[in-house]
């Protein structure tokens, strides 16, 4: 099985829509074949099987995008390459075998889309014999060593730099030290490599330059740095201001955040820009207000989300919020858990922190960042992305949030 | 915007802000340009600045020559490259030549627009390449559009500047989506990085930069490998710095161009590898050119002359598992 993917045609491609298939499932393809249509954030280009074979599933609907690399279609080779392999290129009676029915035209089109393999293909790359290429040449100049002693050690004739680059390495270092240079991400060049150099001198070195020892960032770490970064690109800007929360102070059976997330799902609910978010160029708007809440321990920040929050009453929404912390704990979070915000609220509050502002989660429109409570205020700091949201509508927006955490309605539960 | 769109775009600021732009060439008034890339000119500013002209080459690049020695600002439009040769006499022994001849006392700025390159079954006479001869005239400056933020940007700079320009466009090209940053400061000299990788350094101008982007993420599965795609953009003179540093990142060089490998224009682009990079070169370099025959009508044999996705991806797949990738 063959598998085609979304290719990447442009450098800051990172997905890719597909505008139209030109095959079907259970159609043969040849080598070559235009396959479907795609477009980059640049241009539209053909897609081209590179193998021959049968289209045996087609895996994403056309309009649909994908990420580079996502699977489109699965050709089945199979049954494909050994009849066309077998055939000569340009073999005309191929076309009898199809039913007399098939239109002539139908015939046509599909020997348009078929092109050549170069037939002459594995005469023309020259195949070398012996020899050693110039950088392979000049790294074995620089550090001294006899070409011929590289080559008994890498057991071939046609060198390269890496063969070299094994060979000062396995010279020069023993197994055990090699693998504690790669845990440091040391170069063996560190070193003067004039004699065996043992565990003690790297681990001197080690020491008396107190190189750390890197760790390879973890997907969830990965995932974050993406996320952080692409939301450092918007188009933001903050409204500061403080909330008056004697009323929901007062409640100390629920957290502030559940309070907020409350107040907040019902303001989002007159405004609809705080439900947009941006997605393929067009604008979604949700029917229901889900908020994303920044959760975290020292290691590890996640973005749950309170799906429908304006549905919810404050004792879900406090569930809810316990639940994150045991998924959290627990190390439990699944993507589902992630998606479907289009605000977020990051509390650093029962840290002490007074007051700070809070960068925008993933594709959501806005963030509000909360602090701790001052004499009965909360400074409430939101970032929003202003592609959705002008400052005229974040200032009502912030209006509607002070006058609702002080109507007595909403804490009467 | 597509890439005919883009070309036209420039063309109608720079005539829109320069009453001394002029264009002329075979339909490119009433006709809107045998690729449509002045369409609507001819109905903006007028025919004395939108010039039909017959079929004659030498006359078109000839008059253009004379317009730009009288203080015009001309684009001569030829239909397709293999028409230019009528006009070469032109060409190089004027337009490249006069300044010099002059002791700098006359100044061309002009532009001569250069579609060309294997379309679909236009055969031998309708299909070549001529920038290896191009740029092998001292005196001229040869741009080459693959990408269409770049046909924008590059065709204006080419107009507004005072030396005399050969701006290649690709036949197939001209439909091609793209978007364009109008904000941008674009130096045309400058290769475009396509993609960045670490392994192997694919270098390429014109339409063979999309085959080659179109080949790549087979070329990476096959050799677990990483390519760097590089569009040379302007391809006299040669941004080398750009591909100097590439290389010593890469230490493997595939140049990868359409038109015919004996003489082909990639020959300069190895040759000042093999001089200038030879001791960052790990693997012989390759390159991948169109055979050395008259491009045939036989759209299959058409393809089998020239390079194509797929036979890029299978020769450098080769290549790299013979040459330790």
């Amino acid at each position: 099985m063959y598998e085609i993917v979304m290719p990447q045609l442009s450098d800051s491609m990172d997905e890719g829509k597909l505008i139209s298939w030109k095959v079907k499932e259970g159609q043969k393809v040849n080598l070559g074949d235009v396959i479907a249509e795609v477009e980059s954030d640049k241009a539209i280009m053909e897609v081209q099987s590179f193998k021959s074979g049968v289209v045996a599933e087609i895996e994403v609907h056309e309009g649909e995008v994908v990420p580079v690399g996502h699977v489109i279609a699965k050709i089945n080779i199979e049954n494909g390459t050994a009849k066309t392999t077998e055939e000569p290129e340009f073999q005309e009676e191929k076309h009898e075998e199809k039913p007399k029915e098939k239109k002539i035209e139908q015939v046509q089109r599909q020997e348009e889309q078929k092109t050549i393999k170069p037939e002459n293909l594995k005469a023309s790359i020259k195949e070398v014999k012996s020899g050693i290429s110039p950088k392979a040449r000049a790294k074995a100049a620089q550090y001294g060593i006899d070409v011929e002693k590289v080559e008994q050690k890498a057991g071939h004739k046609v060198l390269h730099v890496e063969d070299v680059a094994v060979y000062l390495r396995e010279h020069y270092f023993t197994p055990k030290v090699l693998k504690l240079l790669d845990e440091y991400g040391l170069d063996i060049a560190t070193f003067t490599l004039d004699h065996k150099i043992d565990i003690a001198e790297v681990q001197e070195f080690i020491t008396n330059n107190e190189t750390p020892l890197p760790k390879k960032l973890s997907q969830m770490q990965k995932a974050i740095i993406a996320n952080v970064n692409a939301s450092a690109q918007k188009p933001i800007y903050h409204l500061y201001e403080y909330v008056d929360a004697k009323l929901f102070l007062a409640k100390e059976e629920y957290s502030i955040t559940a309070w907020l997330i409350k107040i907040f799902a019902k303001v989002m609910m007159e405004h609809e820009a705080f439900r947009s978010r941006l997605k393929n160029d067009a604008l979604v708007t949700y029917p229901n207000a889900s908020i994303a809440i920044a959760v975290a321990d020292k290691k590890d920040l996640y973005m749950p989300v309170v799906k429908d929050a304006n549905k919810c009453s404050i004792d879900e929404i406090a569930k809810q919020l316990a639940g994150f912390k045991n998924k959290l704990q627990e190390k439990s979070f699944t993507a589902e858990d992630m998606q479907g915000s289009s605000f977020g609220i990051s509390n650093l509050g029962m840290l002490g922190v007074e007051r700070f502002d809070a960068m925008i989660n993933k594709d959501d429109a806005a963030i509000t960042a909360i602090g701790s409570a001052v004499n009965g205020k909360i400074s409430v700091t939101l970032t929003a992305d202003h592609r959705l949201i002008n400052g005229y509508e974040a200032a009502l927006f912030i209006q509607d949030v002070k006058k609702e955490a002080q109507n007595p309605l909403n804490f009467k539960e | 915007m597509l890439y005919r769109e883009a070309l036209n775009k420039a063309y109608d600021e720079v005539m829109a802000a320069d009453d001394t732009v002029v264009t002329l060439g075979e339909d490119v008034g009433l006709y809107g340009g045998s690729f449509r890339v002045t369409e609507g000119l001819v109905e903006k500013y007028g025919e004395k600045r939108v010039i039909d002209t017959p079929i004659a080459e030498l006359s078109i690049v000839g008059n253009a020559v004379g317009m730009a020695i009288g203080g015009l600002r001309p684009v001569a439009e030829l239909m397709t490259g293999n028409f230019s040769l009528l006009a070469f006499d032109q060409i190089i022994n004027h337009m490249a030549k006069l300044r010099y001849m002059s002791n700098g006392k006359l100044t061309l700025p002009m532009v001569v627009r250069f579609p060309q390159g294997v379309s679909k079954q236009l055969a031998a006479q309708h299909s070549e390449s001529y920038e290896q001869m191009l740029c092998a005239v001292p005196g001229l400056k040869v741009l080459s559009v693959c990408d269409v933020n770049y046909a924008y940007h590059a065709l204006k700079h080419a107009i507004l500047s005072d030396d005399p320009y050969i701006f290649i466009e690709h036949e197939l090209l001209y439909n091609k989506k793209g978007e364009v940053d109008f904000s941008q400061k674009l130096d045309p000299f400058k290769a475009r990085i396509v993609k960045e990788g670490s392994d192997i350094t694919i270098v390429s101008y014109l339409k063979m930069v999309d085959d080659v982007m179109l080949a790549v993420p087979e070329i990476e599965k096959e050799l677990e490998c990483s390519c760097e795609v590089i569009d040379l953009c302007s391809l006299n003179p040669v941004d080398y710095k750009t591909l100097g540093e590439s290389i010593e990142k890469t230490s493997r060089l595939v140049m990868v161009e359409e038109d015919h490998k004996t003489g082909g224009y990639g020959a300069q682009i190895v040759s000042w590898a093999a001089e200038e990079m030879f001791y960052a070169l790990d693997a012989a370099p390759l390159r991948l050119a169109g055979e050395d025959v008259p491009i045939p009508y036989n759209r299959k044999l058409e393809l089998a002359s020239i390079p194509t996705p797929e036979s890029i991806a299978l020769k450098v797949i080769e290549w790299g598992k013979k040459n330790n990738v």
